[in-house]
């Protein structure tokens, strides 16, 4: 979808040619600037006729006679930066192409593809990977902006806390298919590093009727394009070790492939001695491995694929007992693996796209806590899903397309239900009601959406549009009107609004084990300004309100009872609201990258009818992030940047008391007003340095990033002692230093 | 679908200080004498204590309150009054008053049938019964007790000085690397609600 907007970017860009008498042969040579090396296999588009010429071995390429005039040509290679020129057949043209590199390189950001609603922004690879405090890790990356909050990185249930919402209710979507887990073992790193993707693109709120199963934010991710050269680069780094290679297949087509482990298995030995009471039964370890594989079948058909793959183990036996849960001691241990497969089939030319894929995913995980606490889970699926867009006038799009998910489960569960959003405790794993139940069965989820897209003049355009979901096996159906509209008041001054509904469907954890549920509503609505300040310098501004309905709520607090299978844990009596303002400063320009973002939101949730407004979990009034890199010296071979961040702290409940429970030899504790206090506020500073040194034929480079310079350990929580007397917190790392080396060709 | 993911911080979640020492106020145990009793009976409570000096107590609970159960006071205990009209399995709440502070502890009590409580006949100290538990200055002593229990048992050791490993199994390691004196606790559990105690001095010289 991506190339779309940039070839009608390009072509749209170019001014209408002239007939004149007379035919004229237009042809040229591509060369690769850096090399001076001819280039084969290169699309060459003629913007008038929609014409495309392919270069030969010596890089040549020649249209067919046609009339004079002034000709528009561009030239669109994954591996180069984009390159168009006039002609008008008096002379051959040269075509000089720029090289991306593998690593560093600017990616295109369509700077002419305006944004569909108040808020969105994109992280080109560039940035993702040069954020300090990030380690290049695209999701740590996407935390610097506006309206994601700065959440414990190692949650229970990790993942982006968007406008004052629950990380489940958000989505990641990996070329337009969501992928079931987004970090390794447990919040470390992310399972898509950041030197795959093309680009991020970020929607807090307000996207569009493609777009389903999130009734908060998404984030789309686009995986990169291999490069038709050769290329690839190896990389050392703190707790991984990854590589990426590149290049052709046949004259038409490019491939890229990368695979990642960590070694916090051969670490952990070398640190951690092994003593009789604790032991690692499975050393933590993790690998991801991608490939994606792109072919031009003709002008405008593409066929692309796209592999992901991750597997995390993690095992540690203890011969310590837990007194307070004693089912709790002895072993824990997780595998979790996952393998999507996409195959996609992309028609493209100016005014007519569509993209039919079909994909497939299987998901395994294992979770054993003690010696009778499990959960064992297999899930496949199969989804296919279309997204046509044709201009039928000038002006006007009309966008359609449609989804169809079948997937098989088997779960096999005995453990207490899982943390909930409010819940005040962490599950009991000896005393809490367990779920004991073994589940096998299918489920289907359909979608179809349309929308048009008006433009009748340059300076407004409105989408109006419906998605509809079927989940099947929630036996609900809901229409989800959405609309856009943006107006721009000046030539660097533009209006946005949207307003929609936006469901989540009951699918997160144990909500699968109860098909009454209905998925949870959220009504979306946002308006911003977006200014461009100066040269590479522009400032969004977005007002948001977020009213929610049925969202998922535990029926009984954690211990009372609750069916065995799952049947009715939850109901659908919840409802949230929530509001804010988020600003972005962001600057680009050749040597820096940098942004201010500050959020004010507050999240509210009431879970029963009869129950006070109380806070989110990970409400979060102010968070403020100021960041730059710069990069320095005459070939730019340093690269300096910091970060500082400085946010409220996370709501928690009290403890007012506690009670022995005689028969259970533990004291229960007694809880005030749910989320009334809150943790200290936190603020860091996290620092990168890069270095490059560029050699004929390979470019090596190392990093040094430091997370929390100055040692200011955040406080996540509080741990108390047994009878809830006193209380001690629980800090985040209060450093980490990340070392990196990588070669690249 | 979504993968519901624990992390090993699930596995952290347990107490911050070692619930064995006996050096801060709290409730041992509640007992209900007997565990259990057939409709007709009664039964007597009373609790195990600790207080901030580290001593240990048998005492009386300051009030006792059982949901609809006719409660009285006895110089041994509050005895509680069976009912066939109200729930066979209630839960009592007790109150205590240690160091000046009022505790509350539950208890579930049993009117269903007869089940006594199980029995500490004595203590032993590396395998040799024991009056008081005796051990030199970083020479770990282990722990045991000759126990009488209908079902599973589990065990509960206290210490007022030194430190106690394994204190929630039928073996103790007891090891204190300075010369003191204080006293040592067991609390044993059936798995019906039985509860029964012992309290040794301990020295170490």
């Amino acid at each position: 979808m991506r190339s779309r907007w940039i070839i009608a970017a390009l072509l749209a860009a170019s001014a209408v040619a002239r007939a004149q008498e007379g035919d004229v042969v237009v042809s040229g040579v591509v060369k690769d600037s850096a090399t001076g090396k001819p280039l084969a296999g290169v699309s060459v588009y003629r913007e008038e006729t929609d014409e495309v010429a392919v270069t030969d071995e010596r890089g040549a390429f020649s249209f067919p006679p046609g009339p004079a005039g002034r000709w528009h040509l561009a030239v669109i290679d994954p591996s180069y930066q984009k390159a168009e020129l006039p002609s008008d057949g008096s002379a051959a043209l040269d075509f000089e192409l720029v090289p991306l590199s593998v690593q560093g390189e600017e990616i295109v950001v369509e700077t002419t593809r305006d944004h569909d609603s108040a808020g969105e922004a994109e992280l080109p690879r560039d940035e993702v990977t040069h954020v300090p405090g990030s380690n290049g890790d695209p999701l740590k990356a996407i935390r610097n902006l506006p309206g994601v909050a700065n959440t414990n990185p190692l949650g229970f249930q990790p993942g982006l806390v968007i406008r004052g919402s629950a990380p489940q209710d958000s989505q990641i979507f990996v070329d337009g298919f969501e992928i079931p887990l987004l970090y390794h073992l447990g919040g470390i790193q992310s399972v898509i590093p950041g030197e795959m993707i093309e680009d991020l693109l970020y929607q807090p709120g307000g996207f569009g009727v493609e777009w389903g199963d999130a009734s908060s934010g998404i984030v789309q991710v686009t995986t990169r394009e291999g490069s038709r050269q050769w290329g690839g680069f190896a990389d050392v780094s703190f707790l991984t070790a990854q590589g990426l290679v590149q290049g052709p297949i046949g004259k038409d087509g490019s491939f890229a492939a990368a695979v990642r482990r960590s070694y916090i298995d051969a670490v952990i030995p070398l640190v951690v001695p092994t003593s009789d009471s604790l032991s690692f039964t499975a050393l933590p370890r993790y690998y991801d491995y991608q490939l994606r594989a792109d072919y031009q079948l003709a002008p405008h058909w593409k066929l692309d694929a796209f592999v992901i793959g991750s597997d995390d183990d993690f095992g540690i036996a203890t011969d310590a007992t837990n007194p307070d849960d004693p089912d709790l001691s002895g072993q824990f241990s997780q595998t979790t693996s996952f393998t999507r497969g996409i195959l996609a089939a992309t028609y493209d030319r100016p005014g007519v796209y569509n993209r039919l894929a079909v994909s497939a995913m299987t998901t395994d995980s294992s979770l054993r806590v003690g010696s009778d606490r499990y959960l064992e889970t297999g899930i496949d699926s199969l989804t296919a899903r279309d997204e046509a867009r044709i201009e039928p006038v000038h002006g006007v799009w009309l966008v359609a397309g449609g989804q169809a998910e079948i997937r098989s489960y088997d779960v096999d569960v005995k453990l207490p239900r899982p943390p909930a959003e409010g819940d005040p405790d962490m599950p009991n794993f000896t005393y809490d009601p367990l779920l004991d139940t073994h589940a096998t069965g299918d489920a289907s989820q359909l979608a179809t959406w349309a929308a048009t897209e008006l433009e009748p003049a340059a300076w407004t355009r409105t989408t109006l549009g419906v998605r509809v979901d079927d989940f099947r096996r929630n036996h609900v159906v809901v229409a989800e009107p959405r609309a856009q509209q943006r107006i721009a008041l000046a030539d660097s001054t533009a209006l946005l609004g949207a307003f929609g509904l936006y469901t989540r469907p009951p699918d997160n954890q144990d909500e699968n084990l109860q098909a009454d549920l209905k998925p949870e509503r959220a009504w979306q609505s946002s308006l911003g300004v977006e200014q461009k300040l100066g040269r590479g310098v522009t400032l969004q501004t977005t007002a948001y309100y977020n009213d929610q309905s049925d969202l998922i709520v535990a029926r009984e607090q954690r211990a009372g009872a609750m069916a065995s299978d799952g049947s009715d844990t939850y109901e659908n009596t919840g409802i949230g609201k929530e509001y804010g303002v988020e600003m972005l400063l962001k600057i680009q320009s050749e040597r820096f990258f940098g942004w201010a973002s500050y959020t004010f939101s507050r999240s509210e949730r009431r879970d029963h009818p009869d129950d006070a407004w109380r806070m989110f979990d990970d409400d979060q009034p102010h968070n403020l992030i100021v960041l730059g890199s710069y990069k320095l010296g005459a070939a730019k071979q340093w690269q300096l940047g910091a970060r500082f961040q400085y946010t409220s702290g996370a709501p928690y409940t009290p403890v007012t008391g506690a009670i022995f429970a005689s028969d259970q030899n533990r004291y229960l504790p007694s809880y005030g007003t749910t989320n009334s206090l809150r943790e200290p506020a936190q603020d860091q500073l996290d620092i990168r340095i890069d270095h490059y040194w560029t050699f004929q034929r390979w470019k090596l480079s190392a990093y040094l990033d430091v997370s929390n310079v100055y040692m200011n350990a955040p406080v996540y929580s509080y741990q108390y002692n047994d009878n809830y007397t006193k209380r001690t917190a629980v800090t985040g790392i209060p450093i980490l230093p990340a070392l990196g080396v990588r070669g690249e060709l | 679908m979504r993968i519901a993911i624990a992390c090993a911080a699930l596995a952290a979640c347990t107490s911050s200080t070692d619930p064995y020492r006996l050096d801060h106020a709290q409730i041992l145990a509640v007992r209900s004498e007997p565990a259990h009793v057939a409709a007709g009976g009664s039964v007597r409570i009373d609790a195990l204590i600790g207080d901030d000096s580290g001593a240990v107590s048998v005492v009386v609970p300051d009030s006792v309150e059982v949901d609809g159960y006719a409660v009285t006071r006895a110089g041994d205990g509050w005895y509680v009054q069976s009912s066939p009209s109200l729930p066979v399995a209630p839960t009592a709440t007790a109150a205590v008053t240690i160091d000046g502070a009022i505790w509350l502890a539950t208890k579930q009590l049993d009117f269903a049938d007869d089940r006594p409580n199980p029995t500490i006949a004595a203590m032993q100290v590396d395998g040799a019964a024991a009056e008081t538990i005796a051990a030199a200055p970083h020479a770990p002593a282990t722990l045991a007790a000759e126990v009488a229990v209908d079902g599973t048992a589990s065990y509960a050791w206290y210490a007022s000085f030194g430190s106690l490993e394994r204190y929630r199994s039928s073996e103790a390691t007891f090891e204190s690397d300075r010369s003191d004196t204080g006293t040592v606790a067991l609390v044993v559990r059936d798995d019906q609600g039985g509860v029964a105690w012992l309290t040794l001095p301990a020295a170490v010289p």
